[in-house]
């Protein structure tokens, strides 16, 4: 029995060991052909990425440049040193906006110079930045000095003359050890809502909500960053142009191609720079494509062994072995206008996937703790994901990129942005929003196909401010 | 073929060198694909699968071992998985064979070819031919084969034992034709 056994194992291992058979012609040129594809796809990713991170970059650049950020950072800072021998003042220095110090401008003593009993000490300034004349200007106009001991405030008005190099700032004692940076506003929050006019702004029906809460914090600027995840259910489809080399498939596209649903997904940022209007921007990855339903295909005139299947957004080369296990016959009707056609089993679908960075004007209509926005702008988009496969009875057969999809993309984009506050920084966010390529979808031009989708964002916005 | 220079150029991406070491492989390795198929075309499906992965994984090819037993277990391995995911739950056929009488090597070997031994090796079911082929081709214990097919030892005998006795059947009934053929 062992014996049989080794005879039969030797007998194969003798005759197939080494054993060579001639390649089949053509193997080489479908191998280097799908390695090209290959190679050229992992170059457009380098650049897709270097794309993605320049685009990143100018949108951040832009918003540190429009923003508060920078004014905030850029505010100059008063370096002072204590000098002995000079009478000190009693009370604390409060540098009102101008607004607030005409409203307690009736109520408060005007007393200049002020001296204290205690042995003074001056803190003078020893530079101040070119470009910030607010101090200088402030304090030229008036000095409103509060003496908390006393529980009044006092307003000087003789600094008459105050340059780089003698600006001069009194503050308590007890103050002085704690307060090293001077800044030009240092309105204690807790001071603001025993003002009536402050509170009689916060009951005026009309007013801005965000701005209300703004000012309740002590913020005076409206603009603000915010950002969010969101997620959204795409109904992606295509229109086809009248174009004169294309018009005669377009009938026959029109009747065998359908839209696809699909999901997108967002990092979206929001800069506010007034009450009312604001950008978006962010990363957003977005999906297109088809799903066609009577699907035939051609073996490649061009002679790849490959065969060809034509759709509005562009060709693609099949593998044989692939396509052969869904072919279920040879197209013999008469309405085939391509001779020697095959009939595919199940629909084939093709996916191309975005990754854009959009530009959208937000202008805000009703503004409540439930908001109304609406949206409108360009997102340009590079492709990052370009598939296709025959889908049936559930199962998915790859079947590789669709030919000639140009790599860039260019959507006018609509939209509706509902927004509840949850929070003064939290708010949740619905946007239902439509999205047309300006730029077509292929290379070759012959369908003119233009994609569209509409989405349906969800998600959850937070503010910074 | 200066092989040191074609595999510097395959993990550049030079398509000239690769179309030499295609060249200089294709055949001997699509005689492997042929013998780990059902069919001619399955095996070509094999082999270009199999180059592909040896295209991108040049890299990994230390130069210990032949570069050649090296693009074998390569499309091997392609084979099996092509295998594993249309056959994931082939059901043997559990019939009893009765065992072949012995047969003479040395009187078959004289009228049979590797051509008519390939074509009795696709006729095994896959998971029989799988085992075959690694067991008696490869050189793998039935442990390796057993993990490489994800089943039982058990199984990988009891398997090759019945592979075995189907392919001394057919080569006997080939021999018998064949003789019958020869004397007319």
């Amino acid at each position: 029995m062992s014996e049989r056994n080794s005879n039969i194992d030797k007998l194969f291992k003798d005759y197939l060991v080494g054993y060579e058979s001639q390649a089949p012609k053509g193997a080489w040129d479908r191998l280097n052909s799908e390695m090209r594809k290959s190679r050229s796809v992992a170059n457009l990713w380098v650049w897709r990425a270097a794309a993605a991170v320049v685009l990143l970059l100018l949108t951040f650049a832009a918003g540190y440049f429009f923003s508060d950020y920078k004014k905030a950072t850029n505010t100059p800072i008063a370096l002072e040193t204590l000098t002995p021998d000079q009478p000190e003042t009693k009370g604390q220095e409060i540098k009102l906006p101008d607004k607030t110090k005409e409203q307690v401008a009736g109520q408060i003593k005007v007393e200049p110079n002020i001296q204290g009993d205690q042995p003074a000490k001056k803190r003078q300034s020893q530079s101040i930045p070119a470009n910030n004349q607010i101090l200088a200007s402030e304090a030229n106009q008036s000095e409103v000095v509060e003496d908390p001991s006393f529980d009044k405030a006092i307003v000087s008005n003789d600094f008459q003359e105050v340059g780089e190099d003698n600006l001069e700032i009194i503050e308590s004692e007890a103050t002085i050890a704690e307060e090293e940076i001077a800044t030009t506003e240092t309105i204690a929050p807790q001071e603001i809502p025993t003002d009536p006019e402050y509170l009689k702004q916060l009951l005026n029906p009309d007013m801005d909500y965000y701005a209300g809460l703004e000012e309740k914090e002590g913020k005076s600027s409206t603009s603000s960053w915010s950002f969010g995840p969101r997620v959204a259910p795409v109904y992606a489809y295509r229109s086809l142009g009248a174009d004169n080399s294309g018009t005669s498939f377009n009938s026959y596209y029109n009747e065998v191609e359908d839209g696809i649903i699909a999901l997108g997904a967002a990092i979206n940022l929001n800069y506010k720079f007034s009450k009312r209007w604001s950008l978006n921007t962010g990363m957003y990855v977005s999906r297109i494509g088809q799903e066609n339903n009577q699907v035939y295909a051609v073996a490649d005139p061009g002679g790849s062994g490959m065969y060809k299947l034509s759709t509005s957004s562009g060709a693609v080369y099949i593998n044989p072995k692939k396509f052969e296990s869904v072919m279920i016959q040879q197209q013999v009707s008469a309405k085939d206008t391509i001779p020697g056609g095959y009939l595919v089993n199940g629909s084939f679908v093709q996916n191309l996937d975005y990754f854009e960075v959009p530009f959208v004007m937000q202008y805000k209509v009703m503004d409540q703790r439930f908001s109304v926005n609406i949206l409108g702008g360009l997102s340009p988009g590079v492709l990052v994901n370009n598939r296709s496969y025959f889908e049936n009875d559930g199962q998915k057969l790859q079947t590789g990129i669709v030919e000639n999809v140009n790599p860039t993309i260019l959507n006018s984009l609509l939209g509706i942005g509902l927004d509840y506050s949850i929070s003064t920084k939290v708010s949740i966010n619905m946007e239902p929003t439509f999205k047309y390529s300006l730029s077509p979808i292929s290379t070759e031009g012959n369908t003119n196909n233009h994609p569209y989708s509409f989405s349906w964002f969800t998600g959850i916005t937070y503010r910074f401010y | 073929m200066d092989q040191q220079k074609v595999i510097e150029g395959c993990i550049k991406g030079k398509a000239r060198a690769q179309e030499e070491l295609f060249n200089h492989f294709a055949n001997e390795m699509f005689g492997v694909c042929i013998y780990y198929s059902p069919n001619r075309a399955d095996a070509e499906d094999t082999l270009h699968e199999g180059f592909l992965k040896v295209f991108q994984n040049i890299k990994s090819f230390k130069g210990e071992g032949s570069l050649k037993g090296w693009i074998r277990r390569i499309l091997i391995n392609t084979a099996l998985e092509k295998y594993r995911k249309k056959n994931p739950l082939y059901l043997l056929d559990d019939q009893n064979i009765d065992p072949a009488d012995d047969i003479d090597r040395d009187e078959i070997i004289s009228n049979i070819s590797a051509d008519d031994l390939i074509a009795l090796i696709q006729e095994l079911t896959p998971q029989y031919r799988m085992v075959f082929n690694l067991y008696a081709l490869e050189g793998l214990s039935h442990k390796e084969i057993a993990e490489k097919l994800n089943i039982s030892e058990g199984t990988s005998k009891s398997n090759l034992a019945r592979a075995r006795s189907i392919l001394q059947q057919k080569v006997k009934a080939y021999f018998y034709v064949s003789s019958k053929k020869l004397n007319v």
